[in-house]
């Protein structure tokens, strides 16, 4: 007999002063990603069915890919893709890789953002808050240099542990 | 009032605060869930969760016919990265070691 853990849900949100076109580019572009994102740069083929690529920092090239297949694809509007298809494909642990989803709505002069990241595993989640392991650690972070990117043309300098396996 | 405001405001209440720890524990409760073990009117925990979302600590989603309730932590971070870390020095954790040391 198999016991499924019970799958979990984060969202997140943030008001970002930017338009949605910018903030598209930012979250589909490597260029952009890799100043926001701890180095890790995003490759994606934008449409239904793509393929979408986060790849590791130059000299993490043991981490796997953190991308996988994208969901949903409305340019500047909504984006949703499967997470660690190479790492969580055959984890007998989880029933389906688990997905995350940015959704962009204009409010004044401000974009909201939200990510939702569904169908985590226990697994996923870190109860430590002092690291960026565990995706409860790593999307604030994020989110927080992608916002002060956009804002002030400047990310912040995370430093990651040497343990980290997540991002 | 500006964000910072509002976001030490909607932390400045235990109760909120409860709520806020509940939701951390476990994403996606529903009213009736975050109102369970609350020694607190109904009224009250909405009233308070209206706070919290106005803050932008909490976030909602409707799922069927139930509103779940998530906590957003991204202000609190943007906060702490502004108003704790830049005060954070280590002679300050080496005197809360002491601290902690001498109290125990």
């Amino acid at each position: 007999m198999t016991t499924r853990t019970k799958t979990e849900t984060f969202v997140y949100a943030t008001f970002i002063r930017t338009t949605p076109e910018k903030l598209w580019e930012a979250l589909t572009n490597g260029d952009f990603s890799e100043k926001y994102w701890m180095g890790f740069r995003v490759e994606i083929e934008p449409k239904v069915g793509g393929r979408i690529r986060i790849l590791p920092p130059k000299g993490s090239e043991g981490r796997s890919d953190h991308g996988g297949d994208v969901l949903a694809c409305e340019k500047y509007k909504k984006l949703s893709y499967t997470w660690m298809k190479e790492k969580h494909e055959k984890d007998p642990n989880r029933d389906g890789l688990s997905r995350v989803t940015y959704e962009l709505t204009p409010a004044g002069d401000h974009v909201k953002l939200v990510l939702i990241h569904e169908n985590l595993v226990s697994d996923d989640v870190s109860s430590d808050p002092g690291t960026f392991r565990g995706v409860n650690n790593g999307w604030p972070a994020v989110l927080s240099s992608l916002k002060s990117l956009l804002e002030t043309g400047k990310a912040i300098d995370f430093v990651l542990p040497k343990d980290s396996q997540n991002c | 009032m500006s964000a910072a405001d509002l976001v030490f405001k909607a932390l400045a209440d235990a109760g909120r605060r409860r709520l806020l720890d509940r939701m951390r524990v476990k994403g996606g409760l529903t009213l009736n869930e975050l109102c369970e073990g609350m020694d607190m009117s109904r009224q009250a925990v909405t009233k308070h969760l209206d706070q919290l979302e106005e803050a932008g600590l909490v976030e909602t989603r409707r799922v069927g016919r139930e509103r779940l309730h998530y906590l957003n932590p991204v202000p609190i971070h943007e906060q702490a990265r502004r108003w704790i870390r830049p005060f954070e020095e280590s002679r300050l954790d080496a005197l809360r070691n002491l601290k902690s040391q001498l109290e125990r």
